[in-house]
């Protein structure tokens, strides 16, 4: 099918907007114009040459939040340049922004003035850098009498997940954006890790982010190399060797050839199998790497098993029971570097930063228009306790993300358990945990113990009692010699 | 050790205009608290601040400040500061609800009428953590 002829554009329109692109040009001052569809319309060659870009590298680029749904650097950089959330509100805002560096030089942080232009799908943004006051934000939102303070909030926000975002690069794993001690040990941490591909092991409550952090942890300490997930708690030595078969093809096929396992879990995976597991470790002679992740870190160093207790596991061949210990061997290899991640009920320094991240990815990623969080929305964040740790902040954001029409997350976006939450004054005391097996262990030996008072010590009279046969009887009275948790008849 | 109990109560008293910084007190001091101490928060008005601090020895204050209670706030602590001494005075700057923006360098002169710390959001409260502990440590020490 032809083309349809395209209409000669008159020569005084097409003057005119060479006129605007000199004019604008001329300005020394680097501009950049986004576009209704948050993407970038425009750059200033001023702009391509304070960023180390071509003019033209940046055009069409996604720039609505500060975080690139892709991993090009050049996408990060247009997310980099997007405008802070809330402008929509306020009109003009100036914000730091701090570019991220795609060429050899490093691109120095400037003041830009961001003026919104339109109404709400039409609109256009335009950011110029400039000289402007450090507290004109501050004193533009109490001037004009902006009411939701959280603007100026969620400004500070995005400066500093910007600036945690440049300093970290590649290693900016959400879960340890933050400026409370535990963070900063988090990230130091993880830049220590990554400079070295060995054992590695991470410590810290269900849900806390460690397979996040595990998984961009090996793909900057050994790029290329294969990981293969293992769920500890499902193995038994069996289902281990054909689970990490590949893994082991891998590393056999040549001297030179190295793989990793990440195990989920490991100190709930059956002994059988972690016996398995630090055989095959040790082994491969330092070829197959292991990430362990595992729960609190006090129990498994405490708490070893000794090598006595080893030659006795025999006894144990349906280790249904979590063991929550970690084999000697593993437990050595997963001391050469270990991460300890803190509870994210005591992060709460962190919450409003790790919420803005998650925001801003969900945003990125066009799951929902929202672009910041209200302050009371934030005030429900801090006062709740987090039994679900990271994983259930993630998807508290994601639910709050796509149950907003507008650009603000408020309280009753968020899921009922948290934006109902209340914290008593008398907290209830923690009931403690219950084993159901060892519970009715427990049960069913006082229960023999009594039926064995009342014959006198006669196993098969108490066996007939009890309803259940002498073998069954004595097969009980066994286990119960083992366990030392119960007294022995 | 407060008479008649057996184990060290922080008392907190919170005088604020809703809900918000009793939450926050009674979600974040717990972290901080020692395994047998325990915490009793309560809401007063600013009125009755001063009859509420008499009945116990020692605590903290948490202050709201806004637009509106601001004059009557910063009298009641100037006050408070001088009677009771033993009494850590905190002020948290509501964001939420005043339609007044202070700014810092205006908040640090609180601290000459005897305020120890000033919050502007809850998540702030954990960094004073460390003074909280401290003060009723010391005030511990002093009563033994």
């Amino acid at each position: 099918m032809p083309a349809e002829p395209v209409p000669a554009e008159p020569n005084a329109k097409q003057s005119t907007r060479r006129g605007v692109v000199r004019l604008l040009e001329s300005a020394d001052a680097p501009l950049w114009m986004i576009t209704a569809a948050r993407r970038i319309g425009y750059v200033s060659p001023a702009a391509a040459t304070w960023l180390g870009i071509d003019v033209d590298s940046l055009v069409g680029r996604p720039c609505s939040s500060g975080v690139s749904a892709g991993t090009d650097p050049l996408d990060q950089l247009a997310a980099s340049l997007s405008p802070p959330a809330g402008l929509g509100s306020a009109g003009s805002l100036v914000m730091r922004v701090q570019p991220m560096q795609v060429g050899p030089a490093a691109v120095a942080d400037r003041d830009v003035l961001f003026t919104r232009v339109g109404n709400d799908s039409k609109a256009i943004t335009i950011a110029v850098v400039g000289e402007f006051s450090r507290s004109k934000t501050e004193s533009q939102l109490a001037d004009s009498n902006i009411a939701d303070a959280s603007i100026a909030q969620s400004i500070a926000i995005r400066q500093q997940l910007d600036t945690w975002r440049k300093r970290q690069a590649s290693l900016a794993v959400t879960v340890s954006a933050g400026k409370s001690q535990a963070a900063k040990r988090l990230r130091a941490r993880l830049e220590l890790v990554v400079r070295v591909r060995c054992h590695v092991g991470l410590f810290g409550p269900t849900g806390c982010g460690a397979e996040s952090i595990a998984t961009r942890m090996h793909s900057i300490s050994a790029p290329g190399e294969s990981l293969l997930v293992v769920d500890g708690p499902l193995m038994d030595a069996e289902l281990l060797e054909a689970t990490i078969a590949p893994a082991i093809h891998t590393i056999t096929e040549s001297n030179t050839s190295h793989a990793s396992l990440l195990v989920r879990s490991l100190d709930e995976m059956p002994m059988e199998a972690q016996l398995r597991l630090a055989d095959v470790i040790g082994g491969a002679g330092g070829r197959l790497r292991l990430i362990g992740l595992c729960g609190t870190q006090p129990k498994l160093f405490r708490e070893p098993i000794s090598t006595s207790d080893t030659d006795s596991l025999d006894f144990l061949p349906s280790m249904d029971v979590t063991p929550r210990v970690v084999e000697p061997r593993l437990a050595e290899f997963l001391s050469v570097m270990h991460i300890a991640m803190e509870p994210l009920r005591s992060r709460v320094e962190d919450l409003p930063l790790l919420a803005a991240a998650l925001v801003d990815s969900r945003h990125a990623a066009g799951e929902g228009p929202a672009e910041r969080l209200s302050r009371a929305a934030l005030d429900a964040l801090v006062t709740y306790p987090w039994p679900g740790d990271f994983a259930e902040l993630d998807a508290a954001i994601r639910h709050a993300v796509r149950s907003t029409r507008g650009d603000i997350i408020l309280p009753e976006h968020l899921p009922l358990a948290i934006r109902s939450y209340r914290q008593s004054e008398s907290p209830k005391q923690e009931s403690p945990l219950v084993a159901l097996d060892d519970a009715v262990s427990r049960y069913e030996w006082r229960l023999i113990q009594d039926a064995l008072a009342a014959t006198d010590g006669n196993r098969a009279e108490a066996a007939r009692r009890l309803g259940v046969s002498r073998a069954r009887l004595l097969r009980k009275i066994d286990e119960a010699k083992l366990d030392p948790s119960e007294d022995e008849p | 050790m407060i008479e008649g109990s057996k184990t060290p109560r922080h008392h907190w008293i919170v005088c604020e205009s809703g809900n918000r910084w009793r939450q926050c007190v009674l979600r974040l001091v717990p972290e901080w608290l020692g395994k047998d101490d325990s915490l009793a928060v309560k809401n007063v008005l600013a009125g009755d601040v001063l009859a509420s601090t008499l009945r116990l020895p020692k605590g903290v204050l948490l202050w709201e400040l806004d637009a509106l209670s601001a004059l009557r706030v910063i009298q009641a602590i100037a006050s408070l500061s001088v009677d009771r001494d033993r009494w850590l005075q905190i002020v948290a700057v509501s964001s939420i609800s005043a339609k007044v923006h202070l700014a810092t360098r205006d908040l640090c002169a609180l601290s000459e009428m005897g305020i120890a710390a000033v919050i502007q959001q809850p998540e702030e409260l954990p960094r004073l953590g460390r003074m909280i502990s401290g003060h009723f440590a010391g005030t511990h020490r002093l009563l033994h």
